[in-house]
């Protein structure tokens, strides 16, 4: 039997119907190659999930940079000191050098850098490191520094670490809104203009809506909040981890939207915080009790993808690969026991875990 | 380049082979644990400096991939012991890092596996490719893309599946992640 690999992808993602899945599940059971056939579409579905947060740097200038660095290395000096010098000049020049062509003096003596489509990290003056993502760009002043409130603009999505100055807060202008620090981490995301947010890894930060100044909110690490419509939609702190799985427990009262519903009278929430297909999700709940751990994982990862959205700039990496394919089953069973207050027993088919809520506290 | 017999570094093309290959995945996993993407480039640097110096003597009886994960690894604990002063990372993150074991190096595995696709999406069609990007590195959902690119839904989701369809099978023919 030959199966359609847009039939398999339709059960990884849980969206083939009874029949399909029924027709996957036996052709699965037919051979190891079927198996393994499944297993690489769903090692390709499950990492591209993960791409947002991989951070491909330049191997061609990385490679220059090493390369260029070898002739300096192969010179009898001893004392390595020298060497790390040579080094670091070396990658600051090439760095200037590969980011050249981004790197703009407007005639107003503003100075803009802009990423296209990869990743651009490099420092301002005051040695606050910023990264660009693609499609994303900053303006500052050319006479920027700590002596005066450092004021930037960007268009895009760019991440910020602030060295911390109380004298000189750091500005952030975008389209609608103003975030400003004194020393933090955070993410200004501005893809759509017209609905800015912000997130904050470390440190304190304030949002001011443009036009409307004494409009404030006040966000802590793990905080983000999206600007939409006129207004902030509320402060969202990163959600746990026990809360995101919550929908898997059947008996589960509080949806996550009431939280928001009756402080916010808009029609249109952010998009990503609607459950998406409640109808397509209920039905897929008691296949948990005794799916194979590749279910369980890919069930999982689409509850971990859900909430991580809201959470994904400040999300852990390990929570990325505490669910990884290449952990063994015990660890992945280890982790369900701890954060989903689950109590797992081994199935009755080889393979398969039967997971069982234990009663709340 | 095989992963799986001993092995030997003859050339500088070779090695700029395995430089190319395994970069941006020891980068991306040192950061996991730095969490500072200079100074975990600046780790990774100095973990291919090593094997540099050694390549003329060296013949590696595990595999490549083994490795670079415990140089890697072992180079982010000399970092972070020469700058004990500036606290670099978290008490958790580092009992991580001292927990990390020598032999299994499935620590590395998502990290190549990610770069490998990032490459291989350079053979997809660019609309397929666009969308597929949107997708997974924006974050978009099928909704906002396909008022983005003014198409239906359905096509979006098609391009999805299709893009991760085809990259299956480009890293079957062009890449060792599922030897």
């Amino acid at each position: 039997m030959i199966l359609e690999d847009h039939i398999l992808l339709k059960h990884i993602e849980n969206t083939a119907s009874v029949k399909e899945a029924e027709l996957v599940d036996a052709w699965m059971r037919e051979s190891l190659d079927n198996r393994k056939h499944y297993q690489r579409l769903l090692t390709v579905y499950y990492e591209s999930k993960h791409l947002k947060t991989f951070k491909a740097l330049d191997v061609d200038a990385e490679w220059n940079d090493f390369i260029s660095n070898k002739v300096v290395f192969h010179e009898p000096i001893e004392n390595s000191l020298p060497h790390r010098k040579i080094f670091l000049y070396a990658t600051a020049a090439s760095l200037i050098l590969i980011s050249a062509f981004l790197f703009i003096i407007n005639a107003d003596n503003t100075i803009s850098r802009s990423a296209t489509d990869k990743l651009v990290s490099f420092k301002l003056p005051d040695n606050t490191a910023v990264t660009l993502f693609p499609n994303s760009s900053i303006d500052y002043s050319e006479d920027f520094s700590l002596e005066t409130e450092r004021i930037v603009s960007v268009a895009g999505k760019v991440r910020f670490n602030v060295i911390p100055n109380s004298k000189s807060p750091f500005l952030v202008e975008s389209k609608l809104i103003t975030t400003k620090v004194i020393g933090t981490v955070f993410t200004v995301n501005t893809y759509n203009p017209m609905v800015p947010s912000v997130n904050v890894e470390q440190g304190t930060v304030s949002v001011i809506e443009k036009e409307e100044r004494s409009n404030v909110r006040i966000l802590k690490k793990g905080d983000s909040v999206v600007f939409t419509n006129g207004d902030f939609l509320d402060v969202l702190s990163t959600p746990i981890f026990k809360k995101a799985i919550a929908p898997v427990i059947p008996k589960k009262k509080k949806p996550k939207k009431k939280k928001k519903e009756p402080v916010i009278a808009k029609p249109q929430p952010k998009p990503q915080q609607k459950a998406p297909q409640p109808k397509k999700v209920i039905p897929e709940e008691p296949k948990l009790s005794s799916y194979t751990v590749n279910h369980v994982l890919e069930f999982l990862d689409k509850k971990h993808e859900k909430f991580s959205k809201s959470r994904r700039a400040k999300m852990k990496d390990d929570d990325i690969i505490s669910l990884n394919l290449n952990m063994s089953l015990d660890e992945i069973l280890d982790i369900f026991k701890k954060e989903y207050n689950l109590e797992l027993e081994e199935g009755k088919c080889e393979g398969c875990v039967k997971l069982k809520k234990i009663s709340k506290k | 380049m095989t992963l799986k017999k001993p092995i030997k570094i003859n050339s500088q093309e070779e090695f700029k082979e395995v430089f190319e290959n395994y970069f941006n995945p020891l980068v991306n996993f040192i950061n996991q644990y730095v969490q500072n993407i200079e100074n975990s480039r600046e780790i990774v640097q100095n973990t291919f400096l090593k094997l540099w110096d050694k390549k003329d003597v060296l013949t590696i009886e595990t595999s490549l991939k083994n490795y670079l994960y415990r140089s890697a690894k072992n180079a982010m604990i000399d970092y972070i012991r020469k700058h004990e002063k500036v606290k670099l990372i978290s008490d958790e993150k580092e009992q991580l890092i001292y927990n990390l074991p020598d032999t299994d190096d499935s620590y590395l595995s998502p990290y190549i596996i990610r770069n490998e696709i990032l490459k291989a999406m350079e053979e997809l069609k660019p609309k397929n490719k666009e969308i597929f990007r949107l997708s997974k590195f924006e974050g978009l959902t099928y909704e906002e893309i396909a008022k983005h690119l003014n198409i239906s839904k359905r096509s979006v989701e098609d391009n999805v599946a299709r893009a991760t369809i085809k990259l299956k099978e480009i890293l079957l023919r062009t890449s060792q992640i599922f030897d």
